[in-house]
């Protein structure tokens, strides 16, 4: 096994430099053999157009002047255009991965060098949104994975920051970064980054965590094909409902009041998250600051709220005082957060006159009644 | 149904026998003048189970009244309620879940008022602790038993009932609910809370938290196990949205009674920094 290893790695290799000349006729065995198209050419023939698609797109690109962003780049209309021609209905999320990476790795290939970007087939334009104070650890690598989106925009909300941050945002030359001397409190960065954003999708994210740009993309896809709020799938980490804490039971206990049980403890709390331009044209965008009552308002006023991806924020977490353990600050904050967001439930409930289909009464006749 | 085999006659004929017997020992001691305990049953069409809920009942407490409240019953459980020497409290209509609470704790006389179900057979010795902690200064002894909590997702009403008691600020409560049987309160806890918001059982249970009242899990009777399967409408039990409601009203009541995020803190977020 370690031999044969060694010598497919050796093959591999010497072929790499002897065959580089000449590339250009060779190009369709090596894509055979190339991860990307391992499996899926033979299920689905599209890869393999995808990337000879890309293959092309990539002859033709000009030579990278490193200047433009990346939702203007070659890579990223010509992969657009090419899906817009070519495929008429949009393929879920999953397929579309494969096209995309085919397809860059196509262009990669022929242009010759490597774009890290991911390009997406998005009909509207699309914002990233970051929240950060002192975050000089991660802010760098959270702005990297951004930039590997098509986002128009990336604007960064720095409240209240005693270290580098802001240095280190500012060298990203795209990046917008609106500052705020003095902490703002929690998630109220995301009321003011989202008046700043001006997209059919923008994204929320956090500047604590770097979250790689594959695990954002799903976002951005599922808000472009028609959902208003797509949410971190984070049920598959839960504990059983013995083990889980109170923040977790609040969520739940909101999504079960809006009839919305299947989403379990998802929650706009979380991150990441995307929303459409159509639900924040129409929201009061204070309320972004209270995740859970725009939450709340959002699945009232008949938006479509969806789980789209499940990425793990749990392990990546930087803990610090305040938000570790039982009844911790932030927790109690995040409780009180939904206590807001039930308020505003029972108070459009009550304004509505919506009773429950059956009375205490009615009940009893029904169960006991012989 | 047609029961065919004789097994079931010979434990009817035995278990009738035996009831005799139980009536017949508990008629000599009819509810007392000024009793200490009151055990508060209400009861619609439980004939089955009911005989077996007032004799463990009556074995609560030396000094006790069993009160109980018989609505839109169509069957025998008036009779057989009042040959074993309960105070029956007669209503033609149905009063509706929980309102029987309220009622039988408004006629109630004792110092501890112990709320039991009619189609529940729970031990006296599971429902003395409560009795117990009542008399020695709990204002609300419930039932530690919070449903089944071994699941991802439980059921809507488990849910809710953890969530009401974080919410009220009191996690150590775990899913202990004045929704669950059997609980006590004090007499004082009942002047407080008001009898008749008994019949919302997590409103009381709100009142009583943010009134100061002693309110404590005292014993638990895993009563999920026991409770009668009942015709569910549409997929669904008919209860879980009567209680699902109940806990919106709980909530709805103590953040008016408190403030809008329920008296937990905002960590100090600038509001005023986003305007419309």
């Amino acid at each position: 096994m370690g031999s044969g290893t060694g010598r497919s790695a050796r093959k591999r290799r010497n072929s790499g430099r002897s065959r580089r000349p000449e590339r250009k006729h060779r190009v369709s065995t090596t894509k055979k053999r190339s991860s990307v198209y391992r499996g899926g050419t033979r299920r689905d023939p599209w890869l393999r157009r995808a990337a000879s698609a890309g293959w092309e797109a990539g002859n033709a690109a000009p030579p990278d002047s490193g200047a433009s962003a990346f939702h203007a780049s070659a890579l990223q209309q010509s992969f657009a255009e090419w899906m817009n021609e070519s495929i008429k209905e949009k393929p879920g999320y999953a397929r579309m991965k494969r096209l995309s990476e085919a397809y860059a790795q196509g262009y990669s290939d022929a242009a010759g060098r490597k774009d890290r970007g991911i390009p997406l087939p998005l009909r509207g334009s699309a914002a990233a949104v970051v929240c950060a104070s002192s975050e000089e650890d991660s802010i760098d690598a959270v702005l990297r994975e951004l930039e590997r989106l098509p986002l128009r925009q990336i604007i960064v909300v720095l409240n209240g920051c005693r270290d580098r941050s802001y240095a280190l945002a500012r060298k990203h030359r795209r990046v917008t970064v609106a500052y705020y001397p003095d902490l703002l409190g929690h998630d109220v960065g995301r009321s003011l980054g989202a008046k700043l954003a001006e997209a059919d999708i923008v994204l929320f994210c956090d500047g604590d965590m770097a979250i790689a740009a594959e695990d954002l993309a799903p976002f951005l896809y599922a808000v472009d094909a028609g959902c208003d709020v797509a949410l971190n799938d984070l049920n598959g980490f839960l504990p059983l409902f013995a083990d889980q804490d109170e923040v977790t039971r609040c969520k739940s206990f909101l999504n079960a009041v809006l009839s919305r049980g299947d989403l379990g403890a998802n929650s706009m709390t979380a991150v990441p998250h995307a929303l459409s331009g159509r639900l924040l044209r129409q929201l009061d965008l204070r309320h972004l600051s209270v995740p859970p009552k725009a939450q709340a308002i959002a699945v009232l006023e008949g938006y479509r709220v969806e789980a789209v991806h499940a990425v793990d924020v749990f392990s990546g977490n930087r803990r610090r005082a305040g938000n570790t353990g039982r009844g911790n600050s932030v927790a109690g904050m995040i409780i009180g957060d939904h206590a807001e967001a039930l308020g505003e439930v029972l108070r459009r409930r009550g304004v509505s006159g919506l009773k429950p289909p059956l009375s205490r009464k009615d009940v009893a006749m029904r169960r006991n009644a012989m | 149904m047609h029961k065919p085999s004789g097994r079931i006659r010979t434990t009817n004929r035995s278990r009738r026998r035996r009831s005799n017997r139980t009536v017949a020992s508990f008629l000599a001691r009819r509810t007392c003048g000024s009793p200490v305990v009151s055990v508060i049953i209400p009861a619609m069409n439980e004939e089955r189970t009911i005989g077996h809920v007032i004799r463990e009942a009556w074995k609560v407490h030396e000094s006790c009244e069993v009160i109980v409240v018989a609505n839109g019953c169509t069957d025998r459980t008036e009779e057989i309620a009042a040959a074993m020497g309960a105070r029956v409290l007669h209503y033609d209509e149905p009063l509706g879940h929980d309102a029987g609470r309220a009622v039988g704790a408004a006629a109630a006389a004792g110092r501890a008022l112990l709320f039991v179900d009619a189609d529940i057979r729970i031990g006296g010795s599971d429902l003395k602790p409560f009795v117990s902690a009542v008399l020695n200064g709990t204002d609300v002894a419930l039932n530690r038993y919070g449903g089944p909590v071994r699941l991802r997702h439980p059921h809507p009403v488990v849910l809710a009932k953890h969530t009401l008691n974080t919410f009220l600020g009191r996690p150590d409560l775990s899913g202990a609910s004045m929704t669950t049987v059997p609980h006590a309160i004090s007499r004082k806890a009942a002047d407080c809370i008001g009898t008749s918001n008994l019949s919302v059982p997590p409103l009381a249970q709100a009142i009583a938290v943010r009134s100061g009242l002693k309110v404590a899990a005292v014993h638990e009777v895993p009563v999920g196990r026991m409770n009668r399967r009942r015709g569910k409408h549409n997929g669904q039990d008919l209860l879980q949205q009567v209680v699902i409601d109940d806990h919106l009203r709980a909530m709805e009541w103590y953040i008016s009674h408190t403030d809008s995020r329920a008296g937990f803190t905002d960590l100090g977020r600038d509001r005023d920094r986003v305007g419309r």
